[in-house]
């Protein structure tokens, strides 16, 4: 899994290639984490890349959501995949985070 | 010293060769610089002997030129009678060791050479004779020369067939001086035994076997040392005789009176030798000392073999000592190269070489030892690192038992005198798992079924699902609604869940009576329904995974069972088992596994499905846990089962 990161003035993006599982959440998690402790609690993550996500990467995403959401900051989704979009409802998150198309629509709601 | 590669002898070949080499040449250099000093010092004994000789020659013919040149002079000065003349040959041969014989050529008037009175005197006879013994011929030559030289002269040497001796006559002219006129009065000689001289210069020796010779104007040898040298030869002739241009050359040299040395083969003791010559002023000779070379250097020879043989002596002491001390030295490297040679084959406890210098082999002894020391310590860790994992795996294991007790195994006795059959399958992928699965009686007609799976995996994961599944178990099914137990269930994990771990999970409860199933769905994956032999999924969510998100309401959904009608409850490792290449079961495969054996018992159903999966997976190592329930309902009550 390759992780990219760019900074918007809204928000920071981080673009998710590959797979998300038990072999590499701790990447997602540590570079979320090194962000979230710099003061960036405004983070989109941008999913279009991602082809699959297990439960230890939604894990990550649901951490992120509370810590992000106790410091009064914004954390959402965009992009998701159709597959990704079922794990998301089946699992209930889609009532959860907010979900986007892509990332212009995303920022937007910064 | 173990086998020829060994650094000691490698060592001392080398220092030995090199040490070898520069004896050799220091050898060969002393040489060679001692043997020219020995030719100058040979040289300049030979000039001091040949000055020496010379002024001995000159020392001893002068006492033999005096009288006559005293007696010339009285003679000019005065008239002379015969009688006088008489007396005066007498008086010359008295020095008879010296002399042979003494002569005057008298001429009756000054200048005229057609009448001459000879008087002759040998030493060995007792009067004076009337003849010389010398031709008349060769007295007019002698007079016609001196007449122009008007110097004495001495004769080239000459055997004297009556003796047998070496003879050179010195002759003096005589001009009138009383008249004025200088006309020649005649000439006044003595014969001269060269024998004499040779014996008067033998003293001059200083080694064994080198000359001293002398040679006169012509080339014939004056004084000579006793060998087959033919005195009416010259040396010239001698030269081209025996074919050695070097000497014809030195003859050549000394006859024109010029001083030097010389290296030649010798004709006297066919030796190669070193000569000196300088002429004898007085007389027109020349002399030559020689000295042959081999004995000019015999004493080099013997010092130089001596020298050698003390050298080749001294490098054999030099290369015992040298294989003894590099051996010495060595032993430390070797004792650390058979020590790290045994660390390198594993055993790390060997004993260190005691090694005490401070030099590169002390520095590596103690890096080596270092490096002993470290490797133990991280054995050692490594060792207790390994013995701490067993132990945490043996207590997994232990954990795992414990948690595989939680789950229900019961499946035949529970479903006894009932009109369902039930079975479950569970392998977890570590020795711990996050899935678990749960069936309970919530009354006498109503059964409660359970699947679920913590998000993550390992002790985290299977702690959460311990609690999630008491929690499970401790619901109050009977008075609340299924949909508030979930809600209940899941307040009580949000709970001090810093970690975010969630759990999906699918709650059925079963009226065994109506056949009734109402279900609530908390984010798991939908279950199959196989109705009739037609499969279809039991879609619905009714509310997010348990621990996500407190206080959500869940809600509930309901559908009917028939006879023969089976459910099938999965978790996600089943669609998310994985081949090698790369491939998953999916949803589409696990379809196909529950048709083909959905008329079978649950039991084989479950089997069934497992068995394709490991078919399909064909030794991939298991990723996630691995969870299928089914159950059917309606059949008739299963008959105790023959054991």
């Amino acid at each position: 899994m390759n992780l990219k990161e760019s900074t918007h003035d809204k928000a920071m993006v981080i673009e998710i290639e590959g797979r998300l599982d038990t072999t590499n959440f701790n990447q997602l998690e540590k570079k979320i984490m090194d962000k979230i402790d710099a003061g960036k609690i405004n983070i989109l993550v941008d999913c279009s890349h991602m082809d699959y996500v297990s439960s230890s990467g939604l894990r990550i995403f649901l951490m992120t959501l509370k810590k992000i959401t106790s410091l009064n900051g914004q954390f959402v989704l965009c992009g998701l995949q159709e597959n990704i979009k079922e794990i998301f409802e089946i699992s209930g998150f889609t009532s959860i985070f907010k979900i986007y198309d892509n990332q212009t629509t995303a920022l937007d709601t910064f | 010293m173990k086998s020829r590669n060994s650094l000691a002898f490698k060592l001392s070949l080398i220092i030995l060769s090199v040490v070898l080499f520069i004896f050799a040449v220091i050898v060969f250099f002393n040489f060679k610089v001692s043997q020219s000093l020995l030719v100058e010092d040979a040289k300049k004994d030979a000039q001091y002997i040949t000055k020496l000789t010379i002024s001995q020659i000159q020392d001893a013919l002068g006492t033999v030129e005096e009288p006559v040149i005293i007696l010339s002079h009285f003679i000019t000065d005065n008239e002379m009678n015969s009688n006088q003349l008489r007396e005066i040959v007498d008086l010359m041969v008295i020095n008879s060791d010296r002399i042979l014989s003494s002569f005057i050529y008298y001429f009756r008037k000054p200048g005229d050479t057609t009448r001459v009175r000879h008087y002759y005197r040998q030493a060995s006879e007792s009067k004076t004779e009337r003849k010389i013994d010398v031709p008349e011929p060769v007295l007019k030559r002698w007079v016609e020369q001196l007449n122009i030289s008007r110097k004495p002269y001495w004769s080239e040497p000459r055997l004297n067939e009556k003796t047998n001796q070496l003879t050179s006559r010195y002759i003096v002219p005589m001009f009138d001086t009383m008249q004025g006129n200088a006309k020649m009065l005649g000439l006044i000689a003595i014969e001269f035994k060269l024998k004499w001289l040779r014996e008067v210069l033998q003293k001059n020796k200083i080694y064994d076997s080198d000359y001293i010779f002398v040679i006169s104007k012509e080339g014939r040898p004056v004084v000579i040392p006793d060998t087959s040298f033919k005195f009416n030869k010259t040396i010239l002739q001698r030269a081209k005789e025996v074919n050695n241009p070097e000497m014809y050359e030195l003859g050549q040299k000394m006859i024109a009176g010029e001083s030097g040395s010389f290296e030649t083969i010798d004709i006297i003791d066919n030796k190669r030798s070193v000569i000196y010559y300088e002429p004898v002023p007085s007389t027109d000779w020349s002399v030559g000392v020689a000295f042959p070379k081999n004995e000019l250097f015999k004493q080099l020879y013997r010092t130089t073999f001596v020298l050698g043989g003390v050298g080749l002596i001294g490098f054999i002491l030099i290369l015992i000592f040298t294989i003894l001390i590099l051996k010495r030295q060595t032993k430390p490297l070797r004792e650390l190269s058979a020590a790290a040679k045994e660390i390198g084959q594993g055993k790390f406890d060997v004993e260190m070489p005691v090694i005490h210098t401070q030099d590169e082999v002390g520095i590596l002894k103690d890096s080596l030892q270092n490096m002993q020391d470290e490797l133990k310590s991280y054995i050692k860790n490594l060792v207790n690192t390994i013995k701490e994992k067993e132990r945490i795996e043996g207590e997994l294991q232990v954990a795992q038992q414990i948690q595989m007790g939680y789950l229900r195994r019961d499946f035949d006795a529970f479903a006894e005198n009932k009109n369902f059959a039930l079975s479950a399958f569970l392998k977890p992928a570590r020795e711990v798992g996050g899935d678990f699965y749960d069936y309970f009686k919530i009354s006498e007609d109503k059964i409660c079924l359970a699947i679920g799976d913590v998000a993550g995996k390992g002790v985290p994961a299977a702690l959460f699902m311990t609690v999630a599944l008491t929690l499970i178990r401790s619901g109050n099914y009977s008075q609340s609604s299924l949909a508030n137990v979930v809600g209940k269930i899941n307040n009580q994990l949000c709970k001090r869940n810093d970690n975010s771990y969630f759990i999906t999970t699918f709650f059925g409860v079963l009226d065994l009576v109506s056949g009734d199933l109402v279900f609530c769905n908390a984010g798991h994956n939908y279950p199959y329904l196989v109705k009739q032999s037609e499969l279809f999924e039991v879609q619905g969510t009714h509310g997010a995974a348990l621990g996500v998100l407190d206080e959500i309401k869940y809600k509930t959904g309901k559908i009917k069972l028939e006879a023969d009608d089976l459910i099938v409850l999965y978790t996600d490792g089943i669609t998310d088992a994985e081949n090698k290449q790369a491939q998953f079961f999916d949803k589409n495969r696990l379809e196909e596994a529950i048709r083909l054996h959905a008329l079978k018992e649950p039991a084989d159903i479950t089997r069934g499905v497992y068995q394709q999966i490991r078919k399909f997976t064909d030794g991939e190592p298991q990723s996630d846990d691995l969870t299928i329930i089914a159950l059917k309902f309606g059949t008739e009550t299963n008959k105790k089962k023959e054991s």
